[in-house]
């Protein structure tokens, strides 16, 4: 390996590390829902018999688990490379699995798992050129992920306010929601959903561009934004955002020559 | 973005070129969404698993689509009638909270009404995901309506839910039609 690779192993690991918090950030739910499913088995002829049974679901939530903990002990390339694609693989399957298909969870972190097998396959290549590569990637991730939230949202419903008023403000059990509820009245907690609703397709619109931007300007707003929906809306919602917030510290990440401490010190030397 | 596309051409890096297509394939069937009615109907067929077969669909799934559409749901123990179908999407469009027992509306004759409401994105997940499967165990059948719009296109599903053998729902999707 290159001289420079145990740091972008460590941006490997961070990332890792995150889609194993939004894994975990799940886990409260998951024993629940499995008793669920294999107590009450729903079939059907949309899926195959394999992606609706709950142990090949049970089996696609841990593997990605278990390879990310092994991640953080080893540094070799092949194997990286082996993790990333078993944990992609696991994780495509939840995206398709009768029990989980429409958790978003488990699609932040199916392309944050594709963002570390990239990086696997690349780490034979000088940390100098690849991070740059790195960053960009990262944030083109967390701005599809904008642009996918964005588009489905323009429209009059979204836009009156009229879909995220009957999720969210009329009895969601939420601090933000419960404080709206007890200080406002009726009218103008309808309108103040109406606000809400164009502010979030205009910052989600805004934020699909993204990738435009330095990286490390573009992953502290795009973090930013990731942290306010999850804390204003449900911190469940953590569970999708954690993996993308690692995309979002690679982002913001510069190596020591290129930080403000490294040129200065590489300046002091210099002189 | 110009140096990454000079830096990927110049090294011939294949992991980097097909991460670099996967993410503006995704992103272009996006963009798509608002601009092209074929798209429209992909979508909001793909959100109530009423794809043209399962491949299709699960092609798309690794494209995010997340609090989209305006998605609305109705759970019956018996069927309605598309009169009756009709009247409850007025209802929730007329901004009516819905709870059981049903005591306000029109929809108080309804008996059969469990539950009816906004969700976010797969209203299908009312019945396949979590535990929302035991709203199901106490009835012998069910049957669950889907709306979903965007802009000018609608589709409206109708999945029966019969049990079948011991701790076994058969979910069969009745009918879907694009408007």
């Amino acid at each position: 390996m290159q001289v420079g690779v145990p740091e972008m192993v460590k941006l490997y690991r961070v990332v890792v590390g995150c889609v194993m918090a939004s894994l975990l950030w799940k886990y409260r739910d998951f024993p629940a829902m499995y008793l669920v499913y294999s107590n009450q088995q729903l079939t059907d002829s949309f899926f195959p018999a394999s992606l609706a049974n709950p142990k090949v679901l049970a089996a696609l939530y841990f593997v990605p688990l278990i390879s990310g903990l092994l991640a953080m002990f080893i540094k070799q390339q092949v194997a990286l490379v082996i993790q990333s694609t078993i944990a992609s693989a696991c994780l495509l399957g939840m995206c398709q699995h009768q029990g989980s298909y429409n958790d978003v969870t488990f699609l932040t972190c199916l392309w944050a798992s594709l963002w570390t097998l990239w990086l696997a396959l690349k780490l034979d290549t000088p940390a100098t050129n690849l991070l740059p590569l790195a960053r960009t990637f990262a944030m083109l991730v967390v701005s599809l992920f904008f642009l996918g939230g964005a588009v489905g949202k323009w429209t009059p419903g979204y836009w009156s306010g009229q879909v995220l008023y009957d999720i969210y403000f009329v009895d969601r059990d939420y601090w933000f929601f419960n404080l709206l509820r007890s200080r406002l009245d009726a009218e103008p907690l309808r309108e103040f959903a109406t606000a809400y609703s164009r502010l979030v397709i205009i910052i989600e619109s805004a934020c699909a561009g993204l990738w435009l931007l330095p990286p490390r300007f573009s992953g502290a707003i795009g973090g930013a934004v990731l942290c306010g929906i999850a804390l204003l809306s449900n911190v469940l919602l953590f569970s999708v955002m954690f993996a993308l917030l690692g995309l979002c510290l690679v982002a913001m990440h510069e190596s020591p020559e290129h930080s403000f401490s490294g040129r200065a010190r590489s300046l002091h030397e210099n002189c | 973005m110009r140096r990454l596309l000079h830096q990927i051409w110049s090294t011939r890096d294949l992991a980097s070129t097909l991460f670099l297509l996967a993410i503006a394939a995704a992103s272009a069937w996006c963009i798509a969404l608002p601009l092209n009615e074929r798209v429209q109907s992909e979508f909001l067929q793909r959100h109530h698993l009423a794809s043209d077969s399962f491949a299709i669909w699960a092609l798309q799934q690794p494209i995010p689509s997340i609090y989209s559409f305006e998605n609305q749901y109705c759970l019956s123990r018996v069927a309605l009638s598309p009169a009756e179908q009709a009247t409850v999407w007025r209802e929730l469009d007329s901004r009516t909270k819905l709870a059981e027992p049903l005591d306000c509306g029109e929809l108080a004759h309804l008996g059969g009404l469990l539950d009816a409401g906004t969700l976010n994105h797969f209203p299908t997940r009312k019945v396949t995901f979590g535990d929302s499967r035991r709203m199901l165990n106490c009835d012998p059948d069910a049957f669950l309506y889907l709306s979903s719009r965007y802009r000018g296109r609608k589709i409206r599903s109708t999945y029966q839910m019969r049990p079948s053998g011991e701790a076994t729902i058969q979910l069969r999707l009745l009918e879907s039609h694009l408007e």
